[in-house]
């Protein structure tokens, strides 16, 4: 109870969360990512751990399209209440900064997004034993994949809620989301500059070794995340504090 | 005089070349209840957002408390209540988790809840849907949030628009409950001085963003004077007539109108009109209203 503001505020913003239409989207967009990633009859490689294939299948659609988009979606989703009759004058009416209110909201979808990760991936485990999948269970790879694939969209998370912020229409965030999806996977992915294209980070994180996804190194995937976040985070943030309301 | 709770200095808001506040130099001292008036557009929920911090001015500064609310917003905010605009409210909570979001930042006991709630009779309703509720509810439910923590200042942008007659008495009466028993400091603001005329004991008028009167209500009142209005045949030589006897009266279209007078001074002047031939069809005594003195003021300036 006598947590700092900030802290007590971050729990307010989970409090106001509408959690069933949050199940529904988490729900959906990991059903349709295992649907597709199991539902294509495909052959596996010789000497390629099944789970990972299969991983590769699910994620490839995840990453590139669901991911961003139910990001978008979250993104919007917390600034919307305030939007709809300028909640946000009321919220600053008390004794806490913008700042505060900016990073519970960029706390709300980090955390949204991280259950969304955790979701695909229970959700995979779970198909991958129903479809009877042999292996041995690379538990340390999936398990680091999905924590590294959540880091990886924290720059686009940043974008998001940036666009949000600023646009009141719950529509233009997720246009904007849709328009940059296709770059991601048309020239993005295959080139180095993936690494700087928030759309791309996720997929090229969590895709195994793959012909389409550029292997690079864990110090140029960081840079890559780090300065995209910094970035983002710095401008949302002028931008946000020094507005009127 | 007793210490200001809120004090401007030549509080400026531009926008673009437009001024939207100018020069306003406001002074609510402590235990008033402020009026603020203005028409609608004349600067008074600008004016309100700068005093919370929420707008910067381009020039001059607020103090609240003897603070500065750029400097010291969060220690201030935390003693002031504020309702600005219209309500805003989460619609797919209910009343109570809408004021529960509140005591949670605020660190606030539970039973703070139960208290504001009573206070504004919502009692009954805090666990319905604020989706559901009336125009008036949701703003009753904006004073309940703004009562939260118990607040030395409250803020209170027109809590009485959009509200029926008898949402507007009930509000007027809180009002004047809460400073009567809690000696809170409120400022309160309107576009209808006869809203807050029963509850205000200082007003302040704002026209086309500057502040033209600020003193008590008793000297806007004095301000005000009565006048009694006589319907006659033939107004223009009835003044006329009036006129040779010693009395001065006023043509307002086709009403002669006087000054008030005394009882002995009416009979007088009817049995005047009587004897010079003109027909009284109806007299009339018009109230001082400060509807009229504000609508004075206001003609006065725009001229």
């Amino acid at each position: 109870m006598h947590l700092p503001i900030p802290f007590r505020y971050f729990y307010t913003e989970l409090l106001k969360m509408r959690w069933s239409m949050i199940g529904f989207i988490i729900l959906l967009g990991v059903a349709i990512s295992l649907w597709i990633g199991f539902g294509i009859p495909v052959k596996v490689n010789q000497g390629v751990n099944e789970w990972l294939a299969f991983f590769g299948f699910t994620v490839h659609k995840y990453t590139m399209f669901f991911y961003p988009l139910i990001i978008g979606i979250f993104a919007a989703w917390v600034c919307r209440y305030e939007h709809i009759g300028n909640g946000w004058k009321q919220i600053f009416c008390l004794p806490i900064s913008p700042s505060h209110v900016y990073f519970a909201k960029l706390g709300t979808v980090a955390l949204l997004t991280l259950m969304t990760q955790f979701g695909l991936l229970s959700g995979f485990l779970f198909i991958g034993w129903l479809s009877g999948l042999q292996d041995a269970v690379p538990w340390f790879t999936l398990f680091s994949k999905v924590v590294y694939g959540w880091f990886a969209s924290l720059p686009l998370m940043t974008l998001m809620l940036g666009c949000s912020l600023l646009w009141k229409n719950f529509a233009t965030p997720f246009t904007l989301n849709f328009i940059f999806t296709v770059p991601s996977t048309a020239i993005f992915s295959g080139s180095k500059m993936g690494f700087w294209y928030p759309w791309s980070q996720p997929f090229l994180v969590m895709m195994p070794k793959h012909e389409w996804a550029i292997e690079g190194t864990q110090m140029d995937l960081f840079i890559g995340v780090g300065g995209m976040f910094c970035l983002f985070v710095g401008a949302t943030y002028l931008f946000f504090t020094k507005r009127d309301w | 005089m007793s210490e200001p709770i809120i004090q401007t200095h030549q509080l400026t808001k531009q926008y673009g070349k437009r001024y939207s506040v100018k020069d306003l130099d406001l002074r609510v001292a402590k235990g008033d209840v402020y009026g603020f008036l203005g028409p609608n557009g004349a600067g008074k929920t600008t004016t309100i957002k700068m005093l919370l911090g929420l707008v910067q001015p381009t020039q001059g500064y607020v103090q609240i408390f003897g603070q500065d609310i750029q400097e010291n917003r969060k220690q201030i905010l935390r003693h002031v209540g504020a309702l600005v605009e219209s309500p805003t409210y989460y619609g797919h909570l209910s009343g109570y988790e809408n004021l529960k979001l509140i005591t949670q930042v605020l660190g606030l006991p539970k039973r703070e809840i139960e208290e504001v709630l009573y206070i504004v009779g919502l009692s009954n309703d805090a666990g319905r849907l604020v989706r559901g509720y009336s125009l008036g509810m949701k703003q009753r439910l904006g004073i309940a949030a703004a009562l939260l923590g118990n607040p030395k200042l409250l803020i209170l942008d027109e809590p009485t628009n959009g509200l029926d007659p008898a949402g507007i008495r009930e509000i007027r009466e809180l009002i004047k409950r809460l400073a009567e028993e809690q000696g809170m400091t409120i400022l309160i603001s309107s576009h209808l001085l006869s809203e807050i005329e029963q509850t205000v004991t200082t007003v302040g008028i704002i026209f086309r963003g500057q502040l033209i009167f600020q003193k008590s209500l008793q000297a806007l009142k004095q301000r005000a004077k009565g006048r009694l209005e006589l319907e006659v045949s033939r107004p223009e030589e009835a003044k006329v007539h009036l006129q040779s006897f010693g009395w001065n009266p006023d043509l307002h279209g086709d009403r002669i109108c006087f000054e008030v007078m005394s009882r002995k001074n009416v009979a007088q002047l009817i049995k005047t009109l009587v004897q010079g031939q003109f027909s009284v069809y109806g007299m009339n005594s018009i109230q001082p209203s400060l509807e009229n003195i504000f609508i004075q003021l206001t003609e006065r300036e725009s001229c």
